[in-house]
């Protein structure tokens, strides 16, 4: 069996033998070939749907930027970031906290409502009831519950790897 | 401002394809021609060849240099190779198996020398692998993209060419 040629001879003379085998092609007619005219409708087609796919390009390329800046915009704002998922979760060392926004304001008269969750992990149940305040504590254990601390608009209960559900209205 | 940007970019891209298909549609016809040997079926495989040549745009840096010049021969070679093949319905067949030739191969038979007359003179689906790999340095996966193959069968492609290849050099008594 002939011996394969490796890639160093290939690397050397490959160059050389496509440099005149191009030559050679360009050498070969000798008037220019003139295309049909249905190639030229042809051409026309494809022209035109390059200049589409390009504009395409151009388009997506926009729509791209101006939503990666709208989302880190809202991102880095809590107010926006609230307004736009209607809920915070934030995850502490021992508690996860959802705060959910529904656009009361400071002017308005409020009314509590509670919204309970649709699921609750196994073993979860209603420790406490504050309608006035809008929360309501799920705990695992009650012996668990360390301290408790109200002020302003903020609820702070410390549960050791509880969840706290908790609504503001 | 980006939209001012984009468009600037688009007009660019857009004289790019023009002027590429101004300085290369002769070549391509002839390097179609060679294979296929007729004037509707090359000019088909010409039309092919531009849309594959606007999905590689990203590759062509300089118009006009000869590796634009092979990149581009070599890509018409191979859409004429698939136009070949379905108009002979062998679409079953194994390209790898396939033994079409230019007719560009003819005139490398009295080349002085024997090395460059072998290569020149290897079947045409051969050829274009060996020039995208050890003349235009693309890498396996690139050639993979460009012919829509598998890397696997751009290997076995190469193996097969180099087998080729040794076999004509042989008989041409050259030693490698």
């Amino acid at each position: 069996m002939a011996k394969l040629p490796d890639d160093n001879f290939l690397y050397q003379y490959i160059p050389q033998a496509e440099e005149k085998w191009i030559k050679t092609i360009e050498n070969s007619g000798e008037n220019a070939h003139a295309y049909s005219e249905e190639f030229q409708k042809k051409l026309k087609e494809i022209t035109k749907l390059e200049k589409r796919r390009k504009n395409m390009k151009q388009i997506v390329a926009v729509a791209v930027i101006v939503l990666i800046t709208f989302f880190t915009g809202c991102m880095s704002i809590q107010a926006a970031r609230a307004k736009l998922f209607d809920t915070i979760q934030r995850i502490y060392k021992d508690c996860v906290e959802y705060i959910y926004d529904t656009g009361a304001t400071e002017n308005m008269e409020r009314e509590n409502i509670l919204i309970e969750p649709d699921y609750l992990p196994d073993g979860y149940q209603v420790f406490s009831r504050n309608e006035s305040m809008g929360i309501i504590c799920y705990r695992k254990d009650a012996k668990d519950v360390d301290t408790e601390k109200v002020s302003q608009n903020v609820l702070f209960i410390r549960l050791y790897n509880k969840s706290i559900r908790r609504t503001f209205l | 401002m980006l939209i001012y940007l984009a468009a600037i970019d688009s007009q660019e891209e857009k004289s790019k394809f023009e002027e590429i298909y101004k300085e290369y549609n002769q070549i391509m016809y002839r390097a179609a021609y060679g294979i296929l040997k007729e004037k509707y079926q090359a000019e088909d495989a010409v039309s092919r060849s531009l849309f594959k040549i606007i999905d590689n745009l990203d590759k062509i840096e300089e118009i006009r240099c000869k590796k634009t010049q092979a990149f581009i021969v070599t890509i018409t070679e191979n859409t004429a190779l698939d136009c070949y093949r379905k108009n002979k319905r062998e679409k079953t067949q194994n390209i790898d198996e396939l033994q079409v030739y230019s007719e560009y191969s003819k005139l490398f038979e009295q080349e002085e020398n024997d090395v460059i007359a072998a290569i020149n003179c290897l079947p045409i689906n051969y050829s274009i692998i060996l020039r995208l790999r050890y003349s235009q340095g693309y890498s396996d996966e690139e050639i993979a993209n460009m012919l829509e193959i598998t890397r696997e069968n751009v290997r076995t492609r190469v193996k097969r060419a180099k087998r080729k290849l040794a076999k004509i050099l042989e008989e041409r008594g050259v030693e490698v």
